[in-house]
């Protein structure tokens, strides 16, 4: 696997597998090759059956600049070779993905119906989870849900979801299978999978089976798939959404009777929005280049607002003009200083603050 | 050249039957196709190198009907002549 394979690697192999000398080995592979160069060079193609064809292309003189006068200058033009593989091989080189096939992205309706917008907020704390299966495969079943919603659930909030779920449908096949840590995701799988069949499971489950070898690397690529194929149809639904009004609100009135129903799954999804505010924005790291003032213009839009960055970084950060690169800093919310870039006010009380700081290491 | 041709001219080159460059290129391309099934890249000094690469799936729009396409990932084989190769057909071709 991702190996670079030598000439005499390959000899070797040649000479065990027909039995002839690692040296006779050695010197048929060099005449393939040079056979191959000949005929190209005989202004032919060369086609070599289970290899492919070999061809020589033009490349055209093109402009260019000298990168280091920035004078225009004429690249020459030259030849190449260009390789197309055999039908076969490039097959047995592509069949690992072999099951895969072209999907057409239904942009099927947005449902309507009472009974058929039941399931899609029941199956939504599930939809989160299935997004992102490894690190959250671990936590409680509540849990899942609250960092998919850190903003209050509005009614869009709700229209993602939907097809999130129908994106959903899957994965139930595929999770099982690798790891048993997944368990808790397949428990939720089971749950949504009562309301919503599996229409577009067949070709998944199928490959799994029969490359066990390549388990990881599919799982991998097909929890990609998945989130594209969420994200695509969240787009379109959404699209939808401006369309079918009354639909949604249908839907959130079942919303609102399931959340009911479930208490503690509306605390675990509202808890997230009041907490936000006390909770830092972000962390950042300073390096030679990513000083305190780089952070302020780029998390509030002003350099100036870099006090406050180092006020709520004290106890890290001595002199501010001496920080070591690699240190890690909190950035504050806006609202806990009171930053606004465009509060002229504001920036002039960051500049006063910023003086009185360097006084104090003059 | 077509299949027939190389067989023949290689043959010429390394001085055994026709038949016989048959069945060794036949095991030889049974060991080629091993080692690039299992991505690794093969180089071949003078010549080129043989890599495999994954292409991502991607998502497109068919220019007429407007419906959007999940183009699945793909593993691709690609050659990639050698700098020995190029410098050599420069040459070449200013001569």
């Amino acid at each position: 696997m991702n190996q670079k394979i030598t000439l005499s690697d390959l000899a070797d192999a040649l000479a065990v597998k027909a039995h002839i000398s690692k040296a006779g080995a050695n010197s048929f592979i060099r005449d393939i090759f040079d056979t191959i160069l000949a005929g190209l060079n005989d202004g032919e193609s060369v086609k070599v059956r289970q290899l492919g064809t070999f061809k020589i292309a033009e490349v055209s003189a093109r402009k260019g600049v000298d990168v280091n006068t920035g004078m225009p200058i004429e690249i020459a033009g030259r030849q190449r070779i260009t390789f197309t593989p055999d039908k076969e091989l490039a097959e047995a080189v592509n069949a690992p993905f072999a099951g895969f096939e072209t999907v057409v992205i239904g942009d099927e309706d947005t449902p309507a119906s009472p009974e058929t917008a039941e399931p899609a907020p029941a199956a939504e704390q599930p939809a989160p989870a299935a997004e992102d299966p490894q690190p959250e495969a671990a936590l409680p079943p509540e849990l899942p849900a609250a960092p998919a919603m850190p903003e209050p659930p509005a009614i869009p909030e709700e229209e993602p979801s939907a097809p999130a779920a129908e994106e959903k449908v899957p994965e139930p096949p595929v999770v099982p299978a690798p790891e048993p840590p997944a368990t808790p995701i397949a428990a939720f799988a089971d749950m949504s999978s009562e309301s919503a069949e599996e229409p577009a499971a067949v070709e998944l489950p199928e490959s799994d089976t029969d490359k066990p070898r390549s388990n990881r690397f599919w799982l991998g690529f097909i929890i990609g798939l998945i989130t594209g194929l969420a994200i695509a149809a969240a787009y379109s639904l959404t699209v939808h959404y401006s369309q079918s009004r009354p639909a949604a609100a249908a839907q959130t009135a079942v919303a609102a009777d399931t959340v009911a129903a479930v208490p503690a799954d509306t605390t675990a999804v509202a808890a997230p929005a009041p907490v936000v505010d006390d909770k830092p924005l972000a962390t950042d790291t300073v390096t030679r280049t990513r000083y305190l003032t780089t952070m302020a213009r780029h998390y509030y839009g002003d350099h100036n607002f870099w006090v406050y960055i180092y006020e709520e970084n004290k106890d890290k950060i001595d002199n501010p003009n001496v920080i070591t690169p690699g240190t890690e800093v909190v950035i504050p919310q806006p609202s806990k200083y009171g930053i606004d870039a465009s509060n002229p006010e504001s920036v002039e009380k960051a500049k006063r603050l910023s003086y009185e700081i360097f006084s104090r290491y003059e | 050249m077509d299949n027939r041709q190389f067989i023949k001219a290689l043959s010429k080159a390394t001085g055994k039957s026709a038949k016989e460059t048959e069945l060794l290129l036949t095991d030889f391309m049974a060991v080629f196709r091993e080692r690039i099934t299992d991505m690794d890249t093969i180089a071949i000094p003078g010549f080129g190198s043989f890599e495999t690469k994954k292409r991502a799936e991607r998502v497109t729009t068919h220019p007429s009907t407007q419906q959007r396409i999940i183009i699945p990932p793909k593993i691709v084989m690609n050659f990639k002549m050698s700098n020995v190769l190029k410098q050599r057909m420069r040459d070449d071709n200013k001569q």
